[in-house]
């Protein structure tokens, strides 16, 4: 068996898999490159270069990949390195690859960056979380990391922040949840932020259900009011906000777009 | 963010004996906000007039935050003292100026600044 193979990867067929084996030296760049022209013709312009059964990789391959990546680049098409043995990642950290080329313990790992960042792919993260002021922070807390991990800029994390407090706190200060616990959904991908707040309450009234409509059609508020801010700034800092109230249920939505995505 | 960090910490100001200075660190919100209002209203009880609050290390506030220092603001006026605040970074000052709070409330861009108003 060749230890150089191209094909298509099953559950992304636009991307290929150059899977390399054993002792990749001098030797192994004429079929690379042969292999590689051959993918490139076809248009095939995200790569994945499996890395899992390779002992060494010398210089001369490490260079060859480097230049698969420009011509790829070229083509708004991308190139990652995948389950490289500790020894291939010392190696190529020592040669700085690292700050170019990026690496993935296993394709389940490069097909999640690979869906996010081409697919545009959507994160999402249900909860259900207790009704207490004390633990916002923290719900705070984990949305602002989770976004941080994907890139949002902390300026427009900042807002994002803010949404969750505000939705969180008004599920728990208005709704009363009955239950003790209100349902947060977050999805995100790399141009909006979809939220989505939902508490149970006690049974409203037609006419408690027409002032809370009210109050989230129309917040206002006194200059010296101390209390009534939350909706009007969820509405500044959200692209949109929509509601649902029912005779038990409270339910919050806002969209926030990226801008310049 | 909160954790187990003291939000507020009062320090004297030399030669304003019913002055007192605020450091504010990490976030208001509804977890503190009105301890925070209740510490500042039993300094005024203590018979202190003026009030400068340092937001240097304030790094988030959410709408109970901002009610809770309306209503020191507001406690404050009442008494004929003062109540202002300094070195609000920038995401703290966008929350109170898209809800309108800056045209209420005494802001300087310096701790000097908020200092050298003080009579």
């Amino acid at each position: 068996m060749s230890p150089i193979s191209v094909k298509s990867l099953a559950e992304e067929p636009q991307v290929s898999v150059l899977k390399l084996q054993g002792d990749i030296g001098l030797d192994a760049i004429p079929q690379i490159a042969s292999l590689l022209d051959e993918w490139l013709e076809k248009k095939f312009y995200h790569w994945a270069v499996d890395l899992s059964e390779v002992d060494f990789l010398s210089s001369p391959a490490v260079g060859a990949l480097m230049g698969l990546r420009s011509r790829v680049v070229n083509h708004l098409g991308s190139i990652a390195f995948v389950s490289p043995g500790k020894y291939l990642i010392e190696k190529l950290d020592l040669m700085g690859v690292n700050k170019i080329i990026p690496y993935y313990k296993n394709m389940d790992a490069y097909l999640d960056y690979f869906r996010w960042e081409f697919r545009n792919a959507p994160r999402f993260l249900t909860l259900k979380f207790p009704a207490e002021a004390s633990f916002i922070p923290v719900l705070r807390r984990l949305v602002v990391d989770l976004l941080r991990s994907k890139g949002y800029l902390p300026k427009e994390v900042y807002g994002i922040e803010l949404i969750v407090d505000e939705l969180s706190n008004n599920a728990i200060e208005h709704g009363s949840p009955s239950d003790a616990y209100f349902d947060f959904f977050l999805s995100f991908d790399k141009k909006k932020v979809e939220i989505r707040v939902v508490n149970s309450c006690e049974d409203l009234s037609q006419q408690e259900i027409d002032e809370l409509s009210k109050k989230f059609s129309n917040p206002t508020f006194g200059p010296d009011a101390l209390r009534g801010r939350g909706i009007t700034l969820v509405k500044l800092f959200s692209n949109q906000m929509t509601f649902r109230i029912e005779s038990r249920k409270v339910e919050v939505c806002i969209t926030k777009m990226r801008e310049g995505k | 963010m909160n954790g187990k960090q003291e939000l507020l910490t009062i320090e004297n100001i030399e030669n304003f004996p019913k002055a007192r200075l605020l450091r504010f660190v990490g976030d208001l919100d509804s977890t503190n906000a009105e301890n925070m209002s209740n510490s500042v209203i039993s300094l005024l009880n203590e018979g202190v007039n003026a009030v400068i609050a340092d937001f240097s290390r304030l790094r988030y506030i959410n709408s109970t935050g901002l009610g809770a220092l309306l209503f020191v603001n507001k406690k404050v006026k009442e008494l004929k003292g003062t109540f202002k605040i300094a070195n609000v970074n920038e995401n703290v000052l966008e929350i109170i100026e898209i809800i309108g709070a800056d045209s209420l409330l005494e802001i300087h861009k310096s701790l000097d600044e908020a200092l050298s108003t003080l009579k």
